[in-house]
């Protein structure tokens, strides 16, 4: 018995050597793409595989250089850093959202997507919504005293946060419109895990327009989703929370970058319809079609 | 709020003519879903049913069998080279008994999911390493720490006078040890050990941290909001799951325990 | 055969042998008695070095089982600066020899030479421990059988393991032992299943598998039920009959008075007194030994 035992040992020892080795080489000429898929339509699970726009945006940029493209799945909030570093990543795409900061870390693609932040509201929410020439929406103030969830580090995050803590006097240099309400802001894993919650410890989730979207299709406990506003200053109308997409490129990386968008001046043009590339893929993993 | 954001007045009239959600009762219509309810136990039903989600879930177990196997080997060698360092004498075993000591000291003075983010992200921080190694050497590594305490407590729990005894005769420590002492121990060790081995099976569902697709993981991602938008059905099997392999193993370990006590039988 | 000389043992601020001598010679039959913490089993186990000794030194014949106490050898004292220091000052040889040794003067560092000496005399007298156990048998007061081997296993591990006797050789003289003693029948049995009289008897030829020159006895019945004492004492007789060397620690009085040459009492780590059965257990002269017997007898 003890020999079997000490043979088993050593093979397994040996076999798990070898891997090591095996796994050494490979992957130079590869494009590593930093993402967090749960991001639909962008990225996301399909069984063991990761799909979705972005996914099929990269593909072609790997056609384009000849070089195999490998996802790498993680934390949303190590994506621009990963990338920044260029050492385990080339580039990021998560639905990654312009903004100053993130430029002064990584060179942005230019922009494939405008997206509106949403709030999700569980079935027979008290928070109120409202119309104007047609468009129902709900506006910053509409969420006082209430505890709002987004996905950490998320552009919806940072607006959330800067709503309920900034002031004109502290760090932040603003005034908050929530500051001061007793508002609550719960930072989650993801949008999904957030939307279990709602109706039970969560008021409202912020999130981008897709997900929203995709959430609510999905639930099946009577969710609906609204975007999300700034009130106007009088007399201004009110103004949606908007934000542009691009894929985050490791800053001096021209070659990957100039890739990226030939391919997205490509998907981006109207066919005779109106319609570009990029918004027939969105429709697609939807699965509206069109 | 305008730093962040890069408004541009074409995007914000695209913006308007798409269609937006309305009211639960008008609903999102053009997507097709399985039709689910909220019945727990049927949600089950079309999960087990479901070729796709099945499918998932057994290849999310076999990377998690594939790290556990890896590093419970892994961790019982280090284990055991570290508690036979520990417990030798002589005026070369210092340096080795020190280095030893701290290992031990801050693997189990450490979370887990701490050692396994500094082994992903710092030490192995290498463009295109599998993570599978990572894994299973962050694992092992853990493991060894405290296979390696139970080893020795094993160890200093057989009787002094067994060793006294052996000594007496006339034979080494060496020999000692490895006839006498170390067989009783191993019977007092076995218990042990299997506790270590439980944890870690249960302990390698945070590798979904560092983007790898376990068992716990396929679990999430079929709970997603865009397949069964509820993660208690999925997360439930899969922890049928993590019990079946946890069951199975404390049978064998339990089966060797009574071969070795054999021996103790009145 | 054995000589132990001013043996000091400390463990950490208890000092529980301080300056014990005593020579066992070939044939001798000693039984150590007296009150428990005087140190006799420390002393005892000190004898094959189960017990590494604070200072002093321990001879197996002429082989050196302990380090070099230098303060034992005076030759080896005169190789040190702290006698070549006393000396340039005036003091004569014998006076420095003596002072060192009483007051304890030697330091870590007494130079090369001393060193040296050390050394040659260490390489000329010194052996291993493991051979010289090879001729001391112990028994212990809890048998200490290896309870994951078989009666037959524990006796010819030893023999065979140390290269002294093939398998088949140890195995024959194994069972000529266990017949010896009526248990060959309990060839291939786990010590657990054995009455505490069985183990001890078996404990006791599992020594004498080894052909020793000497048996250390450590309170050799004090664990076993009253029923089972005779026979075991009855085994130690025998072999005492038979001219072992033996060191017996006890408090089976009567035995010791029948087997002993001589009986030594110890108490608060020294020996207070030493003689013949008839001697100490009849009239003994020192009060801590009358005070001692007048309990147990």
């Amino acid at each position: 018995m003890k020999k079997i035992i000490s043979i088993a040992l050593a093979l397994v020892m040996l076999i798990g050597c070898v891997a090591v080795f095996a796994a050494c080489d490979g992957e130079e000429d590869a494009i590593i793409v930093q993402t967090n898929a749960y991001f639909a339509p962008f990225e996301y699970y399909d069984g063991t595989e990761i799909v979705g726009v972005d996914v099929e945006i990269m593909n072609r940029v790997g056609e384009k250089l000849g070089k195999e493209i490998v996802w790498n799945d993680g934390d949303f909030g190590i994506i621009i850093d990963t990338v920044k570093e260029g050492k385990l990543a080339d580039c990021g795409a998560a639905g990654l959202t312009i903004t100053d900061e993130r430029k002064d870390k990584v060179d942005f693609s230019d922009p494939y997507y405008t997206s509106v932040q949403y709030v999700i509201l569980p079935a027979n929410s008290d928070i109120e919504t409202k119309t104007v020439d047609g468009v129902t929406y709900i506006v910053w103030e509409a969420l006082s005293g209430k505890t709002i969830a987004t996905q950490t580090d998320t552009t919806g995050w940072i607006y959330t946060d800067g709503e309920i803590n900034a002031t004109a006097d502290n760090d932040y240099g603003y005034d908050g419109v929530l500051y001061g309400t007793g508002t609550k802001h719960e930072a989650m894993d993801s949008a999904n895990v957030a939307a279990d919650a709602l109706g039970i410890t969560i008021d409202a989730v912020i999130v981008d327009e897709l997900p929203a979207k995709y959430i609510v299709a999905n639930s099946t406990k009577g969710f609906t989703c609204y975007p999300l506003y700034y009130s106007g200053a009088d007399g201004e109308a009110d103004s949606p929370v908007e934000e542009q997409y691009a894929i985050a490129v490791t800053k001096g990386n021209t070659e990957l970058l100039e890739a990226i968008n030939e391919v997205l001046a490509e998907l981006l043009k109207k066919d005779a319809n109106g319609q570009t590339e990029i918004e027939k893929m969105v429709m697609s993993h939807m699965g509206m079609n069109d | 709020m305008a730093q962040f954001l890069l408004m541009s007045k074409e995007n914000y009239k695209k913006f308007q003519a798409r269609p937006s959600c309305r009211t639960g009762n008008e609903g999102w219509d053009g997507f097709e879903r399985e039709g689910h309810n909220m019945d727990f136990f049927k949600n089950i039903g079309v999960l087990i049913t479901n070729e796709k989600y099945m499918g998932m879930l057994l290849e999310g177990l076999g990377k998690t069998l594939l790290i556990s196997v890896f590093a419970a080997v892994l961790g019982l060698l280090l284990g055991t080279l570290v508690a036979m360092v520990g417990l030798s004498e002589g005026k070369f075993s210092k340096i080795p008994k020190a280095i030893c000591k701290v290992y031990v000291t801050v693997i189990r003075g450490t979370p887990m999911a701490l050692q396994l983010f500094i082994m992903a992200y710092a030490i192995f921080a290498i463009r295109g390493f599998p993570k599978e190694i990572t894994a299973i050497l962050a694992f092992g590594i853990n493991s060894g720490a405290y296979v390696s305490e139970s080893i020795r407590g094993g160890i200093l729990s057989v009787d002094i006078g067994q060793t006294e005894a052996g000594r007496a005769l006339g034979l080494g420590r060496g020999t000692t040890m490895r006839k006498i002492v170390i067989p009783q121990a191993i019977k007092n060790v076995i218990p042990a050990i299997g506790n270590e081995l439980i944890a870690l099976i249960k302990e390698t569902s945070i590798v979904s941290m560092i983007g790898m697709y376990d068992l716990t993981q396929a679990a999430k991602v079929i709970g997603a909001g865009n397949n069964m938008a509820s993660y208690i059905v999925p997360m439930s099997v899969a922890a049928c799951f993590y019990l079946a392999i946890v069951y199975l193993l404390t049978f064998v370990i339990k089966k060797i325990e009574t071969r070795l006590r054999a021996s103790d039988k009145r | 055969m054995i000589s132990a000389n001013n043996i000091y043992k400390d463990f950490g601020k208890l000092h529980v042998l301080t300056g014990v001598s005593c020579e066992i010679r070939d044939g001798e039959k000693v039984a150590i008695i007296g009150p428990s913490g005087s140190g006799k089993s420390t002393f005892l186990r000190c004898l094959n070095l189960l017990e590494e000794p604070t200072s002093g030194e321990i001879w197996l014949g002429d082989k050196l089982i302990t380090g070099v106490d230098a303060y034992l050898h005076p030759d080896i004292i005169r190789q040190s600066r702290t006698y070549a220091a006393m000396t340039e000052n005036g003091v004569s040889d014998k006076e420095a020899v003596e002072k060192i040794i009483s007051d304890r003067l030697l330091k870590k560092r007494e130079g090369k030479n001393f060193k040296s000496s050390v050394k040659e005399f260490e390489k000329a007298n010194r052996t291993d421990i493991n051979l010289a156990r090879r001729e001391m048998g112990m028994v212990f007061q809890h048998f200490n059988l290896f309870n994951n081997m078989t009666v037959m296993q524990n006796l010819t591990l030893a023999p065979v393991q140390l290269g002294l006797k093939t398998k088949a050789e140890a195995e024959q003289a194994a069972l000529a032992l266990l017949r010896r003693i009526g248990l060959e029948d309990k060839a291939n049995v786990y010590p657990a299943t054995l009455s505490g009289g069985q183990k001890q008897r078996i404990a006791i030829v599992r020594s004498l598998a080894m052909n020793p020159k000497v048996m250390l006895f450590d309170e050799p019945t004090s664990a076993l039920d009253p029923e089972m004492v005779g026979e075991v004492l009855d085994l130690i007789k025998e072999l005492a009959d038979d001219g072992m060397t033996m060191v017996i620690v006890t408090h089976e009085m009567g035995f010791a008075r029948e087997v002993a040459d001589r009986v030594i009492f110890m108490s608060d780590g020294v020996i207070t007194e030493e003689g013949t059965p008839a001697e100490l257990f009849d009239s003994p002269k020192n009060p801590r030994t009358q005070q001692f017997l007048k309990c147990v007898l």
